[in-house]
């Protein structure tokens, strides 16, 4: 159980400000809070579904209304204007003059900004910029988890903190990506989708109709890691690029591993892979990455090793792979 | 004199208050809140500006809400919201000659930004930036 200890005082602070929000207790309390509180948020959510078309883009557009946050987003200069003319000049928030700045700022995925001049019952009191100058991959995410943000944490009254999400380790943002993994893909509407994955062999074949289906804005990884999550047999998502050996030279480049996403029964029945170790050559991974072919294919994990010989325990694993600009995703179940 | 002097004064005064109310010297609150005694002494006097951080670790050492805690050391603004004016945007507003009133509004406007998703971090704002942000909106602020 994670406690106070490890984490800064504010963060402990806003934990507990979430678990008496959401009236789940007084305190928080590890793992058994974070159960209660994702469960909480999906509670509230919950009510949204009824005759709710059964995909994720609806979903985020009937909670975004209900909660009253309104998805901006910005792809080129034109659009930052825009925002500019809208909000700045028309509403006479004095917050979006920041806008232009921020979005030139590196690294800045999204921007949520309080609305000072909303009435009460405006849908956009709270506004959502999300920055797609660079790459739209991370838009469905982002949409839920700053929608998370507004299902777990109590309105400012007064603004005295900002929050930055600039640490990954930050617990609280931690539990806001849970929560956003959740809602996301709501079980009551997603659950049909893992019914028909269940039937039949996982493979990104099924994980891209299901995203097509459900959630076409959501990247490929997002839905390949809720898929993940929820499967009933041991599963572990990775992406493999060509990178250096850790303190290597950098130079020597292989084919190497980025694990993504591992179940609860891979982790029960041992199934892992290491960060950054070598796809071995006999592997469909390999091929897929040489002939940018998707394949599934039978494999023993006994070839996978690491450059010391470390091997990972041994699995008769099927594998299925896509080839996705110069990454291979790939999935091992057992 | 900035107009964050005074609410400095009156913070700092809430605190050694509610310290003493609570037996506590400064040493102790001090040491609770991780801060040096010598700060704590500044800041209760209300010769040092406190960061929020700072601030939460004190009033958790109080075992007081921090809005409590707040409460009489900040400006009441025109939608009765609490404000705490930053050193900095103190030092910007003396040198712009702002009113009481645009200054709690050019704070608020900057504060209405209350999340940014970036894996890197931004400095707090100095004198300079509000200024500059001040340039950007005084539009509105002088209607």
């Amino acid at each position: 159980m994670e406690s106070h200890n490890s984490i800064t005082l504010e963060s402990a602070l806003r934990l507990d400000a979430i678990v008496k929000y959401l009236g789940v207790g007084k305190r928080w309390a590890g793992q058994d809070s974070e159960k209660e509180v994702v469960d909480a948020c999906l509670e509230k959510v919950s009510g949204l579904l009824v005759g709710l078309e059964p995909t994720g883009e609806a979903l985020a557009l009937k909670t975004a209304k209900h909660y009253q946050v309104s998805f901006e987003e910005v792809r080129v200069e034109e659009d930052i204007t825009s925002l500019e003319q809208k909000y700045l000049y028309g509403k006479r928030e004095l917050g979006f003059a920041r806008l232009r700045e921020e979005i030139h700022f590196p690294n800045v995925d999204a921007l949520l900004f309080q609305r000072i001049n909303a009435n009460p019952d405006d849908l956009d009191r709270w506004v959502a910029v999300l920055n797609l100058t660079i790459t739209e991959d991370r838009v469905y995410w982002n949409k839920f988890h700053e929608l998370s943000h507004r299902l777990a944490e109590p309105p400012q009254k007064i603004l005295p903190f900002r929050r930055e999400s600039t640490d990954d380790r930050d617990v609280v943002e931690k539990l806001i990506d849970t929560i956003a993994g959740e809602v996301a893909f709501h079980p009551r509407i997603f659950s049909p989708f893992m019914r028909e994955i269940k039937n039949e062999t996982a493979t990104f074949e099924a994980i891209s109709a299901v995203r097509s289906t459900y959630s076409p804005s959501a990247s490929l990884l997002a839905v390949t890691n809720a898929i993940v999550q929820r499967m009933e047999r041991p599963a572990v998502a990775f992406i493999a690029s060509m990178k250096a050996k850790r303190n290597g030279p950098q130079n020597q480049k292989d084919l190497r591993i980025e694990p993504q996403c591992r179940n609860a029964l891979a982790q029960t029945n041992n199934l892992f892979l290491i960060p950054n170790m070598r796809v071995p050559r006999s592997s469909c991974v390999y091929h897929t990455f040489l002939t940018g072919c998707p394949i599934t294919n039978i494999e023993s994990t006994a070839d996978w090793v690491t450059s010391s010989g470390k091997a990972i325990p041994l699995h008769r694993v099927t594998v299925s792979t896509i080839s996705l600009n110069d990454r291979v995703y790939g999935l091992m179940t057992i | 004199m900035p107009a964050g002097s005074s609410l400095r004064t009156e913070l700092g005064a809430r605190i050694r208050k509610i310290r003493t109310d609570k037996g506590l010297t400064g040493q102790e609150l001090a040491k609770l809140s991780k801060i040096s005694a010598t700060y704590l002494s500044e800041v209760e006097r209300g010769l040092s500006d406190v960061s929020g951080e700072k601030l939460i670790r004190i009033a958790d050492a109080l075992c007081v809400d921090l809005q409590n805690l707040i409460a009489s050391g900040q400006i009441t603004a025109t939608n009765s919201e609490n404000i705490s004016i930053p050193i900095a945007l103190s030092e910007a507003a003396e040198e712009l000659h702002l009113s009481f009133r645009n200054t709690v509004r050019l704070l608020q406007g900057a504060q209405s930004l209350t999340a940014r998703r970036s894996s890197e971090p931004q400095a707090e704002w100095s004198r300079q930036d509000w200024i500059n942000f001040y340039e950007k909106v005084k539009f509105i602020l002088e209607e």
